[in-house]
């Protein structure tokens, strides 16, 4: 009796394995490689095919209460896309001050503006035009102290020592290298967006400001 | 049972459940066992202000001399405005005498009763946000064209994220830096000045040039901000005194959360001339509310600020019109006030005339043959006298 139990239950957890990825996906729970030739080990699988779009997999639609379609919220994404995240303001608090070894004085009250979760509640963060707009005035606040801490970056940006400082600058926020057209807009700033700036400290802020600003800093 | 443990009626049983894991599994799924371009701006600066009752709106606020034995409603908890307007008192206290004189009830008959699907139905319009239709419609040159203070429902998210001919919502949260950003940046010797911030900000956004191709939908808010935010710094607007909002709000602090502090953040966008802001306030799904008191209760809330919006935005802005329309998924149903397939939302507005077509039966239901949601926005539209007609023709007339 109870060996038959067992193999009732053997049976249905089989079952459920067999068919949870759909009757017409005929092939999903066998081997998608090509079968080793007996007696040929060294026979190598063939490269899998490319995962098909999840919004190609449909099917009979049933309505559920209200009339609404039981898939209406399902989410369909495709592979390898959308995969960064904006920060959230807990985040950008200690990273700011993580990579400019200060933190601004104007981040202390800019909670609201980021629209930041309460405590032990979580919220996908969000940009718009004014966190974008605050994050600036942030970034260049404590950019003026990055920069006087900095040697390098006493003298005027020239497109050269602009060039080096930009492509330093955006390796350490980003934690990656950056593009060269990437760099090129960081130079500019410093070399003619801050053109009639008469600080030299402020002309490197603006440039650091911008690359701080950037998707490369605020997402992940 | 055999030795083996293995016998025909173990057998049949795992047969049996394999059809029934198979049947279970495909009931949500697949079948198995059976299968604009932006128009010239409206001659005078024009708002469009929703208010979303999220989660649903009570005929009593609009209909309620249909409604005399139902939610309470007596002939003392309501009066008759122009037009023949049946208005609960517990929301028409808020009303300024401008308000009281251009109000009108708009019929919606949508067929439908859950949240999200009407939530998601009264802002589309085909697969755009109807409110940024109608912002972009209204077009002029304002930077910050559509905005929203509150959250919206999750399930309307990608709604409020979407953008039509480069016109998005952008949302508010703190005032003071809302201000700031509008005049241009934040004043003092550690902040940038605008005019170099403008080359900084667009250099970030050609920086993250790669990462928002990469991630179109889940950086969306981030390429829309950066366009918003370099528009604003370009445009400035004239300086909007924050110690005001706060004062005729009754703030405390420039955060935005409480529902006044949404009402002072529409007042602000309405005067940085954005074209559509919504309020979102998501507390109004008033199950088992029989006597209307849980309804009653909660438009206390708004009461105050309501009043002051009105008076300030309607009566006292003669060279503006500022519509304002309040809204939920759907009216309250009876007996247990639950969810009506259908609506009826409340208009206020210079060029709005008197009257209803929102008046329902003692059941709560729309007359046969009234409008559906393209006919809340078409009369929308006319309100706000964009051009255009980007949601048909207004069926409901109603508009001087």
């Amino acid at each position: 009796m109870r060996k038959r139990t067992t193999f009732t239950i053997a049976m249905t957890a089989a079952s459920m394995l067999m068919v949870a990825c759909g009757a017409d996906e005929s092939d999903a729970l066998r081997g998608r490689g090509a079968p080793a030739t007996a007696g040929d080990p060294a026979a190598t699988p063939a490269a899998p095919p490319a995962a098909g779009d999840p919004a190609l997999c449909t099917g009979h639609e049933y309505l559920g209460y209200g009339a609404t379609k039981l898939t209406d919220r399902r989410v369909v994404a495709q592979l390898g896309v959308n995969r960064s995240r904006v920060k959230p303001f807990g985040a950008l608090e200690t990273e700011l001050e993580r990579v400019l070894g200060n933190k601004p004085a104007s981040l202390a009250t800019a909670n609201a503006t980021f629209a930041a979760a309460p405590p032990r509640w979580y919220a996908e963060a969000t940009a718009n035009a004014v966190a974008l707009k605050t994050a600036y005035d942030i970034a260049f606040d404590g950019c003026l102290t990055y920069v006087a801490a900095d040697p390098k970056l006493a003298q005027a940006p020239t497109a050269a020592t602009a060039q080096e400082a930009c492509a330093a600058m955006a390796r350490k926020f980003w934690s990656k290298t950056p593009a060269p057209q990437e760099i090129a807009a960081c130079v500019d700033v410093a070399t003619t967006g801050a053109a009639s700036e008469p600080a030299t400290a402020n002309k490197w802020a603006y440039a650091c400001a911008s690359v701080l600003t950037s998707a490369g800093f605020l997402t992940y | 049972m055999s030795a083996t443990g293995f016998s025909r009626r173990g057998f049949l049983g795992g047969l049996a459940a394999i059809a029934g894991s198979a049947i279970g599994t495909r009931i949500a799924g697949d079948s198995w066992i059976g299968e604009a371009l932006a128009g010239p701006a409206p001659a005078e600066p024009t708002s469009l202000v929703m208010v979303q009752l999220g989660g649903g709106y009570n005929s009593i606020f609009g209909s309620a001399d249909s409604l005399v034995g139902k939610f309470g409603t007596t002939a003392s908890t309501f009066e008759m405005l122009p037009g023949g307007v049946g208005f609960d008192k517990a929301m028409s206290v808020a009303f300024s005498p401008m308000a009281r004189k251009h109000l009108a009830v708009i019929g919606v008959k949508h067929g439908l009763s859950s949240h999200d699907a009407a939530a998601r139905a009264l802002w589309s319009s085909n697969n755009d946000n109807a409110g940024l239709v109608l912002a972009d419609a209204l077009g002029g040159t304002s930077p910050i064209k559509a905005a929203y203070a509150g959250r919206s429902f999750d399930f309307q998210k990608a709604l409020f994220a979407g953008r039509v001919n480069g016109v998005s919502f952008q949302p508010i949260n703190d005032l003071g830096a809302t201000i700031d950003t509008l005049r241009g940046g934040a004043l003092g010797a550690r902040a940038p000045k605008r005019e170099i911030a403008i080359a900084g900000m667009e250099a970030a956004q050609e920086m993250s040039t790669n990462a928002l191709a990469a991630s179109p939908g889940s950086l969306s808010s981030v390429g829309n901000g950066f366009d918003a935010a370099i528009d604003t710094l370009k445009k400035p607007s004239a300086a909007i005194d924050l110690a005001t909002l706060k004062q005729v709000y009754g703030l405390t602090s420039a955060s935005v959360g409480a529902i006044a502090s949404r009402f002072a953040a529409a007042e602000l966008m309405v005067m940085s001339g954005s074209n559509v802001v919504t309020v979102f306030d998501n507390r109004w799904d008033t199950h088992g509310d029989d006597d209307g008191a849980v309804v009653r209760n909660k438009m206390k809330d708004l009461v105050t600020p309501l009043k002051t919006f009105l008076t300030r935005m309607i009566d006292e802005q003669p060279a503006r019109n500022v519509v304002v329309c309040f809204m939920g998924e759907f009216a309250r149903d009876l007996p247990n006030s639950g969810h009506q397939p259908n609506l009826s939302v409340t208009v206020i507005g210079k060029y709005v005339k008197p009257g209803t077509t929102g008046r329902t039966d003692a059941n709560v239901a729309l007359k046969a043959g009234t409008p559906g949601i393209a006919g809340m926005w078409a009369y929308l539209a006319a309100a706000t006298k964009a051009s255009g007609s980007p949601f048909g023709a207004n069926p409901h007339g109603l508009v001087l």
